[in-house]
C-alpha cells in the first residue's frame, strides 16, 4: 500500500532553474495521500527544511490524491512558521477536488494558491 | 453508474490501524462516484468518512489501550488489531448512509465543542476538526453509544441535497 512520497528540489528565484546563486525556493512535490497515518512524514520534511533556514517553500500537489484535516493542519502551521521568518508556503497544481475542500475549510483564504508553477516561483521575487 | 431500485449494502471491516484508511477511502469514493455524486460531493463524503475512521484509530482505541489491565498491571499495546473499524454502507437511489462502529472509549457528542476556526487557520493546531468536517460535509449526522456495542456514528448524504 503506497503512502505519500515527498521529493524536494531547490530553484533559483531569479532564473527559475535549479542552478545559480541568489534567493532559493524549495519546491516540495507530494505524491499520494496525506492522511492521519502519513501527515507526520510531510511535517518532518517541512520541519527539516525550516530548521535548515529555508523559509520560501512551494508545495507541488499535482499528484496529491487526498489530504485530511491533519494534513491541512501541517500546511497551516508551516505557513505560520515561515511567515514569522518573512517567508511563505505557497501551493501549486492543486487537484480540483482538493481545491474545493480547501475553499470550504477556509484554507485557501490563508494559503496562496497558484495554477502555474512558474508563477508561484516568480511570486517569491517580490 | 449504479441504478438502485432497492437498498444495497456493503460491509467493510478492517483492523483499527491508520494504514487501512486509504482502503476505506477507496471503497467510499468508488461507491459515491458510481451513485452519481458530483466530484465535489464525493470529496466531502470521502473526507467525512476518513475523519470518522481516523478519529476511531487515533482517539477511541488509543485511550482504550492506555488503561488496559494485563496480569495485574496496566500496560500499553503498540498495535491493536483485534479492534476493527467497522463500516457499513447503505446506498439507494436517493442517498448514501455510512455507519461507523467502534468499541473504543465513549464519544461524548454533547460535550463536543466546535473548534476555533480562526485559531486553526492561523496555524495554531486545534483538535476537534474531524468532527467539524463530518458535521459540515454530511447532510445528517448522528452519534449514539450502545453498551456492549460501542460508538455508532451514522452519516447520511443525499444525492440531491443542493
Amino acid at each position: 500500500m503506497v503512502g505519500c512520497e515527498i521529493t524536494t528540489r531547490s530553484y533559483n528565484v531569479a532564473t527559475g532553474t535549479a542552478s545559480g546563486g541568489g534567493k532559493l525556493v524549495q519546491v516540495i512535490a507530494v505524491h499520494g495521500f496525506v492522511d492521519a497515518h502519513t501527515y507526520s512524514e510531510l511535517a518532518e520534511v517541512l520541519n527539516g527544511l525550516i530548521a535548515e533556514g529555508n523559509y520560501s517553500l512551494i508545495l507541488d500537489l499535482k499528484k496529491l490524491e487526498y489530504i485530511s484535516s491533519a494534513g491541512f493542519t501541517v500546511l497551516l502551521a508551516t505557513v505560520r512558521r515561515v511567515r514569522e521568518k518573512q517567508g511563505d508556503l505557497r501551493l501549486v497544481n492543486l487537484p480540483p477536488k482538493i481545491r474545493k475542500i480547501a475553499d470550504v475549510l477556509g484554507c485557501s483564504s490563508i494559503i496562496k494558491i497558484f495554477d502555474d508553477p512558474k508563477e508561484a516561483l516568480a511570486s517569491f521575487k517580490v | 453508474m449504479i441504478e438502485q431500485r432497492k437498498e444495497e449494502k456493503v460491509h467493510l471491516k478492517v483492523p483499527g490501524q491508520g494504514v487501512y484508511l486509504n482502503l476505506v477511502r477507496k471503497v467510499i469514493v468508488d461507491l459515491a462516484e458510481k451513485m452519481g455524486f458530483p466530484e465535489e460531493e464525493v470529496g466531502k463524503i470521502e473526507m467525512a468518512v476518513d475523519e470518522a475512521c481516523s478519529n476511531v484509530v487515533q482517539h477511541a482505541y488509543t485511550e482504550a489501550k492506555d488503561i488496559e489491565l494485563k496480569g495485574g498491571f496496566f500496560s500499553r499495546r503498540k498495535e491493536d488489531v483485534e479492534r476493527p473499524i467497522d463500516l457499513r454502507v447503505k446506498i439507494d437511489s436517493e442517498k448514501i448512509e455510512v455507519i461507523v462502529t467502534d468499541r473504543g472509549e465513549r464519544f461524548d457528542v454533547k460535550g463536543y465543542e466546535p473548534p476555533d476556526l480562526d485559531k486553526y487557520l492561523a496555524g495554531m493546531s486545534v483538535g476537534g476538526l474531524g468532527v467539524y468536517v463530518i458535521k459540515t460535509f454530511m447532510d445528517e449526522v448522528d452519534w449514539t453509544h450502545k453498551p456492549g456495542v460501542g460508538n455508532i456514528l451514522v452519516m447520511t448524504k443525499y444525492l440531491k441535497s443542493e
